[in-house]
């Protein structure tokens, strides 16, 4: 449904006075998001993992550039075609429910969403009728103002209006952050019901364990690019994992050791920005001339892709 | 944001900090060349001379001249610097009154914010040419008559934003987390109230200056404001409406479209500054 | 030891309170956790013991004396939005030199690269700012650090990275931490005792 070939964004920065230098937090970044699947994209805090999602939806900051090709049903994207998609076919879940409008009530900002997608009123009544049916919230949560719902239930609503009208791909940025396990849990089951209606969705997080508790595919980004794409058809293990970064993300969750083994070494390859070959040479296990001399592409190993020349 | 379709208005020129830069550069630079224009030019223009009464823009009088003879080039300049000067002044004088207005409600709070935001509401919804006349009526016109009528009824914007400044900043958490570090009240206030008010200040007081200009331009034009003494540029767009209807055009146009052009210039650079001081902004 | 006796608090706008009759204590070098659901109250707690917040009733006291009100406080609050405490208009190096710039053994322990030191907070990522807030707070005097959902919106990673240096702070120099999150996993891993805030009876038990 997405394909994304080789994607950079690159900004420019002031230092001091007028001396400007470009910066490219993404880089050669492929990815391909098909019907029915969940693709969630894991990585650092901070490393640019937003950046995708605003490049497909076209809302990256004025001195922002952009190369590559963001591919949408088989056609190429624009910013004119993305600007008639954001929305109607393409479109966003929110953070928190701070993006809803506090002095409408959520029924009829779900109304106004399925409007703005293109239907028609009529339609759009019915089509918030039956998404507020699909996230399971009664009819008279219709009724209530943002400030009156419950986490676990602006959660849905958030999902309704993304829904609503009729969008087939769905891009939830950090949807997860500050939920209880409680809430996360209903939120992920929400997400995959959703999904499971033939649509894809791209959910960027920085939680390992909330992605590979629902994800089809777990993406891992880092360094300003996707190192690893696992199939997460059943329960995922570290033996699955082959990138180093992936591993000593893997090892770092709480329950797995709370270990920082393999760290150091990534972080200061990130740390060196543009340099020639692998960013996370010295990071794993051997060093080897090819590590030097080229960025790996994204090869097929047992359990999905991974950059690395020694996997 | 209403729905989930992410609405963003698009930059339709991307503005560099380099452009900001040479705009800033060039708008200063036009009020350096006036200025200096108008001082160099000597009272040859403003003689009057018979001889040459009436005369359309040519080559010899690029803006014509008027009943009396009077280059009117030398009298636009003079008339421009002559406006700066009491726009400046009476656009100081404003933005102190709402420095100190603006700040001392906030700080203080209580019954002197409820007064100050009292005044301001009532300064704001009395119509400000009224207001201008008014006072500069009861200050017997001239020089003060404009700066102080121009003074008290612009100081209120800049005054609101001032206080709304003051108020975020006293509930920020990087304040609160700098008092629990042992700093004292006027530590904070110089390192890290100070620093957000002045960008604030300054092209709070760069964007009173056009409107200072105008305002004061607008009060002589009525009658109620500069002398004849003080041939200001309000003074040549009201001596030219008695000329207009025999068709001397140039004495109103020209003086009247410099008049805009200065002003826009002002009010550029003052938007430009802002843009410049902030840090987020000025990275585009 | 750290304590609040006692301690209940509504906001002024909300007539039930939030907290009622709550005793903690933390003792110096000590890491206690604090679990509950949200809006159980756990952020008013952490800012009624750095002193953001007053009780209506009851005491918090600092090793017998009550939180003076002026003046450099023992106890440091540390947040889950980082860069609500920095001021946007100073440079990272303004910010970590505030009280006093901290040791060169610190900032590396935190990774706080030098070149930050001449960038603006919104130039940097929120982990980062995170480790920068984590280094200001550690001065000389600090003898207590509420952690309130500081890793929250951080990948493992950068979890570890901060947790390894502040549990180092706090084992070097006996400095007391209470940590407030709502991953069970991590207070497991970080924490001496994990407590239970429970929102409606309002009290804290052994989780």
């Amino acid at each position: 449904m997405l394909a994304i070939e080789d994607l950079h964004i690159s900004f420019h920065r002031y230092n001091k006075g007028l001396d400007r230098t470009k910066l490219t937090p993404v880089h050669n970044l492929n990815l391909e998001i098909g019907v029915g699947e969940i693709m969630a994209i894991v990585g650092e805090s901070g490393g640019g993992k937003s950046l995708l999602a605003h490049a497909v939806l076209d809302i990256l900051p004025a001195n922002a550039e952009t190369g590559g090709k963001i591919c949408f049903c088989g056609q190429e994207l624009d910013r004119k075609k993305i600007n008639k998609l954001r929305g109607r076919k393409i479109s966003l879940v929110p953070q928190s429910v701070s993006y809803l409008n506090p002095l409408l009530t959520v029924g009829r900002q779900v109304f106004r969403a399925a409007v703005v997608a293109g239907l028609s009123k009529k339609e759009a009544k019915i089509a918030r009728d039956s998404a507020f049916d699909m996230v399971s919230l009664e009819e008279a949560s219709m009724k209530l103002y943002p400030f009156q719902l419950s986490g676990g239930m602006a959660q849905r609503v958030l999902v309704a209006m993304a829904t609503v009208g009729g969008a087939p791909l769905i891009i939830a940025d950090e949807p997860t952050t500050g939920l209880d396990p409680e809430l996360l849990a209903g939120f992920l089951e929400l997400l995959r019901v959703t999904i499971d209606n033939g649509r894809a969705a791209m959910l960027i997080t920085h939680d390992l364990n909330a992605a590979r508790k629902v994800a089809d595919k777990i993406a891992v980004f880092a360094g300003g690019t996707i190192v690893e794409i696992i199939n997460n058809r059943e329960n995922l293990t570290s033996d699955k994992l082959s990138h180093p970064y992936s591993r000593a993300l893997w090892d770092s969750l709480p329950e797995n050791g709370f270990n920082l083994s393999e760290i150091k070494h990534t972080y200061s390859a990130r740390e060196n920005g543009n340099q020639q070959g692998c960013l996370f040479r010295g990071a794993c296990c051997c060093d080897r001339e090819q590590c030097e001399k080229s960025i790996p592409p994204l090869m097929p190993v047992k359990h999905g892709l991974v950059r690395c020349w020694n996997a | 944001m209403t729905n989930t379709i992410v609405q963003q208005p698009k930059q339709v020129s991307l503005l560099q900090r380099k452009k900001a830069v040479l705009i800033c550069l060039c708008c200063v630079f036009f009020f350096v060349a006036l200025y200096i224009a108008g001082a160099m030019m000597g009272d040859t223009g403003l003689r009057t001379d018979f001889l040459h009464r009436n005369l359309p823009p040519s080559l010899d009088y690029p803006f014509g001249t008027d009943w009396l003879g009077r280059d009117l080039l030398t009298r636009t300049v003079k008339g421009l610097c002559i406006s700066i000067q009491i726009g400046m002044l009476a656009a100081m004088c404003s933005a102190v009154l709402a420095g100190l207005l603006g700040v001392a409600a906030a700080t203080f709070g209580g019954k002197v914010d409820t007064v100050i935001t009292g005044m301001i509401d009532v300064v704001m919804s009395t119509p400000h040419l009224v207001m201008l006349i008014l006072i500069s009526f009861a200050m017997g016109g001239g020089v003060q008559g404009v700066v102080v009528a121009v003074a008290l009824t612009h100081w209120t914007r800049l005054a609101r934003i001032l206080r709304a400044e003051v108020m975020q900043l006293k509930n920020a958490d990087y304040l609160q987390l700098s008092t629990r570090l042992g700093k004292s009240k006027l530590w904070i206030a110089r390192n890290h109230i100070l620093p957000h008010l002045l960008p604030q200040f300054v092209i709070g007081l760069i964007l009173l200056f056009p409107h200072a200009i105008l305002h004061s331009a607008g009060l002589s034009f009525l009658g109620f404001g500069l002398t004849p003494h003080n041939p200001s540029i309000g003074i040549l767009l009201s001596e030219s409406m008695q000329q207009l209807s025999t068709g001397h055009w140039w004495l109103a146009v020209i003086p009247g479209v410099c008049l805009i052009c200065m002003v826009k210039v002002f009010d550029i650079l003052g938007n430009t500054l802002r843009y410049l001081s902030d840090p987020q902004t000025s990275q585009q | 030891m750290l304590e609040a006796r006692k301690v209940t608090f509504h906001y002024p706008a909300c007539a039930k309170p939030v907290l009622t009759d709550i005793h903690i204590s933390i003792n110096s070098g000590d890491i206690v956790g604090v679990y509950g659901p949200s809006g159980s109250g756990k952020t008013t707690l952490a800012r009624l013991l750095s002193g953001y917040l007053i009780p209506d009733t009851g005491k918090v006291m600092v090793d017998g004396v009550e939180l003076p009100q002026r003046g450099r406080l023992p106890v440091q609050l540390l947040n889950q939005h980082p860069e609500l405490s920095v001021n946007p208009r100073w440079m990272v190096g303004e910010i970590l030199a505030e009280e006093a710039m901290p040791g060169r053994e610190l900032l590396a322990s935190l990774r706080i690269n030098k070149d930050w030191l001449k960038r603006y907070p919104h130039e940097l990522s929120g982990g980062e700012i995170q480790r920068v807030t984590i280094a200001r707070a550690l001065g000389t005097e600090t003898r207590y650090i509420i952690a309130d959902e500081i890793t929250t919106m951080l990948d493992a990673i950068t979890q570890v990275q901060i947790w390894q240096v502040l549990l180092e702070a706090a084992r070097n120099r006996n400095i007391g931490i209470l940590v407030i999150s709502h991953d069970h996993q991590l207070l497991n891993r970080v924490c001496n005792t994990v407590l239970q805030l429970s929102g409606q009876s309002g009290g804290l038990k052994a989780a």
